[in-house]
């Protein structure tokens, strides 16, 4: 049996109104088809009594009596073909309260027969009736805005589904492609949790239904991020003078290029080396990396935000209409760590180091501000923790090497200086400048510089010898130590080898 | 020739009757009070008007059942000329070639109760203590001399301007069809003779002391003190249906008759009751919870629950208290021909008849 309330919420039956009778007091046990309203005198106890459209035009004192013969005969409810149900008379809704007989309200859209059958499976409450559900609730979730979130679709579930359908975080160990969890770029975000025997597929249609709208949403916002990040990109990596025709478009793209800009550059420090070779998988990482670096910006700091993918780093700028003053770098530094935490929440197994340059105005202030985050990101690649956020120091060495380094010939220089490193190759390369860099400025010092390396003073003589022996530089001629020197630390400055190593 | 004593029917007879006429009209008849001026200026002029019963009249004699046929709306203002009775007895005598010795209410309810009695004065004639229905019905075959094997012909019409229109059919219907028609032509209300019948045939083809009746009733809700309506229904044996308030009134025009239905919400003893009434002109059914109550043609009857004054269809209203009381009918509707001229069947209700004391007793 199933309650008259709950027949209005059966597929089959949108549009049935409940008009007058009690909702929950009234268990319907079979549906029939009456032609003449007198028929539901005799009709079964419990039955819910259709009258056909013929038979539903009444007079309002022949719906009374009908209702009454309902009532003496423990007819659990009557329907009846009503367009309008405030015309059906205040003494037949009186009647059907007191006699205990739901009325019911049918809209013309629904014929005898399917009226009947969809009771009956109500009553029996079949799998058939669950198919049905799931097959509305599949209907409704195509037919959603691409903008509604999970828990609405969750929502949405529990009132077709008449059961709980709720969302839950993840569990730790969730695996991306189980059916019931709302995973997005590979991410698991919730889980849809539901109660009955239907749980397992409705939780599916949720799911997909929830990932497919919230990818599409990111999608959407990301279009044009893309389309402002390929034009920075543009202008950091092009020629000074050369940056009219790409200023033009970042303009039309409304990037204020104009105005004051302070860059932060973000390196992804630390990766497995597994993932590292992997090409694809890096670039989804940064892609990743990318977008949330530059949705926390724009939560955390005032301004505009605008972020790009330079080479292997994420380069965030942040554009104010006027000069932010000498506090601007402090104040990114405070911004920037802020970003880094919900990076570290978000990757815990990464390290991440980020450099933040000073304020500078205009197309060509950007790349400036842009080169001194780089370089303030390559020293902190250098500091001992390698992590956090290191600002452009203004006044001093880096200030002068970055001028003097961001020649051609000076690059060139040191390219030739370091060309038998560069051999070595990849990381081979970076741990060489590196112990040759801490080791000369540590004058020398095997003990110091391999407090720094984290190596035993042996194993840093060892090193010395062999970079030595490749460069074939005597490391006691001042000269040759800083030549070397000033090449290794523009090398770490710059960020970048030769051969376009990370 | 033995005979009652002589009743005579002047300004007091005729407000009492008025009062009476409006309850025995169910609901329907149009309001009495157009008759009652029409009648009291008639007397004024003409003399009072004897009330008289069959005993009075020789056997042979002729009775005239009259009254107004059309909208009683329209009877509020097209008064007519008061000599519209006046030739429709002339028309008859024509036609009878025998004099008219008494005229009769064809319809004791509503104002159809006091016309003849205004149209007697003019011509110096007796009323005779009876009708044609003991209540108000419709259609002009719903009377008792119809019920009876009465022919309806010659059937006599005539209007204020002095048309004057005879009418012959093959009965039954075919008399109200007609002359409704002609009414209409005639601006929507007109001054009728039919079912014309001798004394001696009105001693069984007529409801008889209604007029006394109609008296009987306005005397006593104009003397009653504390519940007219109570009285009322002790004296006439009556029943009281419910006391409350209207709390919703539909109308509707259909087959060109007002149909409609009112209800009303019990009050004090009758609270958490709800009645409904089905109208067609008259009060014709009244149900409570799907269960019949009364039905035609016991004369269903809505008073003012202060006054015991009759509400008419037409001027039920929202808002207002009242005490619904079912009278029953004259036996003779109680026939099986009876039923079938004025049943609830005849009046499209699909349910059969069952009088109102077998209801109330059944209820009991």
């Amino acid at each position: 049996m199933v309650a008259a309330i709950d027949l209005v919420r059966t597929p089959g039956l949108e549009g049935v109104r409940l008009v007058a009778g009690p909702p929950r007091g009234v268990s319907v046990a079979s549906a029939i088809v009456v032609e003449r309203a007198i028929d539901v005198a005799s009709a079964p106890e419990g039955a819910m009594c259709l009258l056909t459209a013929v038979a539903s035009q009444l007079e309002g004192y022949q719906l009374d009596m009908c209702l009454r013969a309902a009532a003496s005969a423990r007819t659990a409810a009557v329907a009846l073909y009503a367009q309008d149900t405030e015309a059906l008379p205040r003494s037949a809704r009186q009647i059907a309260d007191k006699g205990a007989v739901a009325l019911l309200a049918v809209p013309n859209t629904i014929d005898p027969g399917s009226f009947c059958v969809a009771v009956q499976r109500a009553i029996d409450g079949d799998a058939s009736l669950t198919l049905a559900r799931l097959e509305r609730l599949n209907e409704q979730l195509a037919g959603l805005d691409p903008a509604t979130p999970p828990e609405a679709i969750a929502a949405l579930a529990s009132e077709i589904l008449e059961g709980h359908v709720r969302l839950a975080s993840p569990s730790p160990e969730a695996d991306e492609f189980a059916p019931d969890v709302i995973v997005v770029g590979g991410r698991p975000l919730h889980r849809v949790e539901a109660d009955g025997t239907w749980a397992r597929l409705a939780s599916a249609l949720c799911a997909s239904a929830a990932a497919r709208r919230i990818e599409a949403v990111r999608r959407s916002e990301e279009a044009p991020i893309r389309s402002r990040a390929g034009v920075l990109t543009e202008i950091l990596l092009g020629e000074r003078g050369n940056l009219t025709a790409v200023a033009g478009r970042a303009r039309e793209l409304g990037i204020p290029v104009d105005g004051w800009h302070v860059a932060t550059q973000i390196v992804i420090a630390g990766q497995p080396a597994r993932r590292a070779r992997d090409v694809a998988a890096a670039h989804a990482l940064r892609e990743e990396v990318f977008h949330l670096a530059l949705r926390a910006s724009r939560t955390f700091g005032s301004g505009n935000w605008d972020g790009a993918q330079v080479r292997s780093s994420i380069v965030l700028v942040c554009t104010q209409r006027m000069d932010p003053g000498l506090r601007a770098t402090a104040e990114t530094i405070r911004i920037v760590e802020r970003v880094l935490d919900r990076l570290r929440s978000r990757w815990p197994e990464l390290r991440f180091v980020a450099g933040v340059g000073g304020p500078h105005e205009g197309v060509e202030g950007l790349q400036a501000s842009a080169a001194e985050a780089d370089a303030a990101a390559s020293a902190g690649r250098s500091h001992a923790q390698c992590r956090g956020v290191f600002g452009f120091d203004a006044v001093g060495l880096r200030r002068m090497l970055l001028a003097w380094s961001s020649s051609a010939p000076a690059r060139q220089a040191v390219d030739d200086l370091l060309a038998p490193l560069d051999r070595l190759g990849g990381a081979k390369t970076e741990t060489a400048v590196q112990t040759l860099a801490v080791y000369l400025s540590e004058r020398g010092s095997l003990v110091r510089a391999g407090a720094r390396l984290h190596l035993h003073r042996n194993a840093v003589a060892y090193r010395i010898r062999r970079i030595a022996a490749l460069l074939d530089a005597d490391l006691d001629d001042p000269d040759d130590r800083f030549a070397l020197e000033l090449a290794c630390r523009a090398r770490l400055i710059l960020g970048v080898g030769a051969h376009g190593s990370s | 020739m033995a005979g009652s004593a002589e009743i005579v029917l002047g300004p007091d007879e005729l407000a009492d009757l008025a009062i009476g006429c409006a309850v025995l009209g169910a609901g329907g008849g149009g309001d009495p009070r157009t008759g009652l001026l029409m009648a009291l200026q008639a007397i004024d002029e003409h003399g009072p008007v004897r009330l008289v019963s069959y005993d009075d009249l020789p056997g042979d004699g002729i009775v005239m059942p009259c009254g107004g046929v059309g909208a009683p709306t329209v009877s509020i203002e097209k008064l007519g000329n008061s000599d519209e009775g006046r030739r429709l007895r002339n028309r008859v005598e024509h036609l009878l070639d025998r004099p008219v010795v008494a005229l009769m209410s064809a319809e004791i309810g509503g104002t159809n109760g006091l016309l003849p009695t205004a149209w007697a004065s003019t011509l110096g004639l007796p009323v005779l203590d009876a009708d044609g229905m003991g209540r108000a019905f419709p259609e002009m075959q719903q009377v008792s001399m119809h019920v009876a094997g009465i022919s309806p012909n010659p059937c006599v019409l005539t209007d204020e301007r002095g048309n004057t229109l005879v009418v012959e059919t093959i009965g039954g219907r075919w008399v109200e069809r007609v002359v409704r028609a002609l009414a209409v032509e005639l601006g929507a209300r007109a001054s009728v003779a039919v079912y014309v019948l001798t004394v001696e045939q009105a001693r069984t083809a007529t409801v008889s002391g209604t007029v006394t009746l109609a008296r009987r009733i306005g005397a006593l809700l104009r003397a009653a003190e504390a519940d007219p309506v109570a009285e009322l229904v002790n004296e006439l044996a009556g029943f009281r249906l419910v006391r409350g308030k209207i709390v919703d009134v539909e109308r509707r025009t259909t087959g060109g008759f007002a149909r409609g239905s009112a209800l009303v919400e019990g009050l004090g003893a009758d609270a958490g009751r709800t009645l409904r009434l089905e109208i067609q002109n008259e009060n014709l059914v009244a149900l409570e919870e799907g269960r019949v109550l009364a039905s035609v043609p016991d004369i269903i009857t809505v008073l003012d629950d202060e006054s015991g004054t009759a509400v008419t269809t037409e001027r039920l209203r929202y808002g207002q208290r009242v005490s619904v009381i079912a009278l029953p009918c004259h036996p003779i509707w109680r026939s099986d021909r009876g039923l079938a001229v004025a049943g609830p069947r005849m009046f499209g209700y699909d349910f059969d008849y069952q009088a109102v004391e077998e209801l109330h007793a059944t209820a009991a």
